[in-house]
């Protein structure tokens, strides 16, 4: 009779354990509100695809306030997710010590991800050979340009072929009619970086490898910001709300620089009555000093989805990723929710991908699958997202408006990298 | 019986103060040892928490490293420009608002009880608010070339518009001013109420003597308030060195150009949170703050020194 009470009692405590087990959800950070409503919608596709009971929790952070939180949950050990979609401005900041999420070579190899994810953009999550993420978006910068406005003042976005040539489209823009032409933001150094060739990093880790390059960049930028045909926006950032109410809705400038994410969630976010104005073009190249013309895009930023290596359900995790960076419909519901153009190459013959795009009456995906071809690499580095956010907030608008010359700038950022990273690595 | 007494009163001390003491330890105390040990240890990744097997030779689970942090933070020309940056931030909010307050608390005094609650609610409604709608506000109202400033003021004199959060010799000033703006209103109530208990009698001595605005201020009103100022003061002390909310809208959690708004707490967050500027150290973000504590401690001191002479007059 014991003996029976006491297997009941085992029997019982097996079966809770179990199904204590069954229902734990996989748990997933986002550092974007919009996306909630993806992956709740993809964790369904998922359960019915795999016909099986899947329970995705899904929180989602503001763009910094993920990092942080995962910050503190990776250094205190406590409440570490099992999957995070992180963007790679931040990946390298976790990079600092042993990695803390799974490296994904092996399987992404076989799911033929490898092959089928855009590789310069699998290698913005790469660390010493470790493929510790897998990138979401193809971050192909383009330049968006007021459509009814340089139609009105007779300019000819397709004559734009060069850095030079914006220039003196806009000087002429400038003497004419005394209108700006482009909105400057401190995150572009780094891309302009990348599309004359260069990088933050060198191959060895030195930072800044060709001052010269930065130095001309700064120059050039300085000059036309000087000139009044490049401005800075309030806050030095394309990315605040109340640039798109205040700086584009009154047309004081004609063209920003960004990438897919950025014209297919922002501009209808931020700036919905301005539908049908914005037109897309490739970036003006920088001119190589044989007189070829260097690639008409970089990237920037982007999502990526990683596991954690502390994750408990790690093969159920990664089932996940591997479902929504490979099924059709989810890469097509990802590009028409406004969240991004997809890395994954198979999916750029979807035609829902390459038509034409409501808020800009133009196809992106046409003009991104012509440019992807042409994306600069990105040197991934744990100190680069100090360099991205040191430039940005610090020195970059200081030599926009005049107060430090490039070269003061380019000293400065150097020792404030040097003071931030500490002299004991 | 005086022993039994003594007992009670003890015992009832214990009862008194014991929340209190616990919560001190609890919420104080311990937090702070664990913050020195965190000061000391490395700012890598720890491969307990990771729960991953070290790859990396000279990491090792909770790795101290003596004084590094705060020898790095010493070296870190940022930490003292945002201590410098405070303190300008708290003098310049201190001695603005003071003043001001009690120039609108004296004019309020002599007000009917109607039109003196209506203009103070207005007043008031500043400090109501939370941080970060009032630095919204005050965005909008500095905006380069739209904002009210420049559209109201600066253009119709002829002059260039001001980028106000874009030269670094406008944004610690727009910065106390806001803060300025905020905390007037609260700090006037303040004053009001110390000024409405000085004895009518005395007043009225003051007018029949014939004393000038100046003797009344240094004899009556000074006096009869001298208490809420310091409490005042010690307040808006308190709140500059933690100010962060309405900084880190102002100019989007950065310093500014050149760091010309970076404020203590700000550049912490910078430091700590990979957020803030992609930097990710804790150890170092907490050997800053322990840095700072014996400048406040003394500060406090000070400022209670300073109350405990006007007590001892």
């Amino acid at each position: 009779m014991i003996l029976s009470k006491f297997f009941l009692l085992i029997g019982v405590a097996l079966f809770l354990f179990l199904k204590v087990l069954e229902s734990k959800d996989l748990e997933m950070w986002i550092s974007s509100f919009q996306d909630q409503v993806y992956y709740e919608k993809m964790a369904a596709l998922y359960g019915e695809s795999r016909k099986k009971d899947f329970n995705l929790s899904v929180s989602a952070y503001g763009f910094r306030e993920m990092p942080d939180k995962l910050g503190v949950a990776l250094r205190t050990g406590q409440g570490i997710p099992d999957l995070v979609q992180l963007d790679e401005t931040f990946f390298g900041v976790f990079l600092n010590g042993p990695s803390p999420f799974l490296n994904l070579r092996d399987r992404a190899k076989n799911a033929n991800l490898l092959e089928d994810l855009h590789p310069r953009r699998l290698e913005v999550f790469t660390f010493k050979d470790e493929l510790l993420g897998l990138p979401q978006s193809l971050s192909a910068m383009m330049l968006y340009y007021r459509k009814d406005l340089f139609d009105e003042f007779g300019i000819e976005a397709e004559d734009i072929e060069t850095w030079e040539g914006f220039r003196k489209v806009g000087q002429k823009l400038m003497e004419d009619r005394g209108q700006r032409m482009l909105a400057l933001d401190g995150t572009l150094f780094d891309v302009f970086l990348r599309q004359r060739g260069s990088d933050l990093f060198g191959k060895k880790g030195n930072f800044l490898p060709d001052e010269k390059k930065a130095l001309s960049i700064l120059t050039e930028f300085a000059e036309m910001s000087q000139a009044q045909i490049a401005v800075m926006p309030d806050r030095g950032s394309v990315f605040d709300p109340v640039f798109f109410s205040g700086d584009l809705e009154s047309g004081e400038v004609l063209c920003v620089i960004g990438a897919d994410w950025y014209g297919l969630d922002l501009f209808p976010q931020f700036a919905p009555g301005m539908s049908g104005m914005w037109g897309m073009m490739p970036l003006p190249a920088w001119k190589n000093e044989n007189g070829s013309l260097g690639p008409r895009t970089a990237t920037f930023a982007g999502q990526g989805l990683l596991i954690c290596k502390a994750s408990e359900q790690k093969e159920e995790a990664w089932e996940f990723i591997e479902f929504v960076m490979s099924n059709k419909e989810a890469n097509a519901e990802r590009f028409l929710q406004g969240n991004s153009f997809p890395a994954y190459q198979p999916a750029w013959k979807d035609p829902r991908l390459l038509g034409e795009h409501q808020y800009f009456r133009q196809s992106m995906g046409k003009l991104l699958v012509e440019l992807a071809k042409e994306i600069p690499p990105v040197r991934v580095d744990p100190r680069r997202p100090q360099a991205i956010f040191l430039m940005q907030e610090n020195y970059f608008g200081a030599v926009m408006s005049g107060i430090l010359t490039p070269l003061e700038a380019m000293e400065q950022y150097r020792e404030a990298m040097q003071t931030g990273w500490g002299n004991v690595r | 019986m005086v022993s039994r007494r003594l007992s009670i009163s003890s015992n009832s001390l214990i009862v008194l103060l014991g929340p209190f003491v616990g919560f001190w330890l609890f919420f104080w105390m311990m937090p702070l040892i664990f913050g020195v040990d965190l000061s000391m240890r490395s700012d890598l990744l720890v491969e307990k928490s990771l729960k991953v097997r070290s790859v990396h030779a000279e990491v090792s689970d909770g790795a101290y490293v003596g004084f590094d942090n705060y020898r790095k933070a010493y070296r870190d020309e940022k930490f003292w420009r945002s201590l410098k940056n405070s303190i300008q931030y708290v003098l310049g909010t201190v001695l603005l608002t003071l003043p001001l307050a009690l120039a609108l608390a004296i004019r309020l005094i002599g007000l009917p009880r109607k039109a003196q609650g209506l203009l103070l609610f207005l007043l008031m409604i500043p400090g109501l608010a939370m941080p970060s709608v009032l630095s919204t506000l005050f965005y909008l109202f500095f905006h380069g070339r739209e904002g009210f400033l420049n559209q109201y003021l600066i253009l119709p004199l002829g002059l260039e518009p001001v980028n106000w959060m874009m030269d670094p010799s406008f944004i610690m000033p727009c910065m106390i001013f806001q803060s300025v703006w905020r905390w007037t209103g609260l700090v006037t109530l303040f004053f009001l109420c110390g000024l409405e208990g000085i004895p009518r009698w005395q007043l009225e001595v003051a007018k029949m003597e014939g004393l000038g605005g100046w003797s009344k201020l240094r004899i009556l009103w000074m006096p009869g308030i001298g208490h809420l100022i310091l409490f005042a003061a010690i307040f808006l002390t308190v709140d500059g060195f933690a100010s962060f909310s309405g900084a880190y809208v102002l100019l989007g959690g950065s310093g500014g150009i050149l760091d010309s708004g970076l404020l203590f707490v700000t550049y912490l967050y910078q430091v700590a949170f990979p957020g803030g500027s992609g930097r990710f150290d804790f150890p170092t973000a907490t050997a800053m703050s322990l840095m700072v504590m014996p400048f406040l401690a003394t500060l406090l001191y000070g400022i209670l020194r300073i109350r405990r002479h006007r007590l001892g007059k």
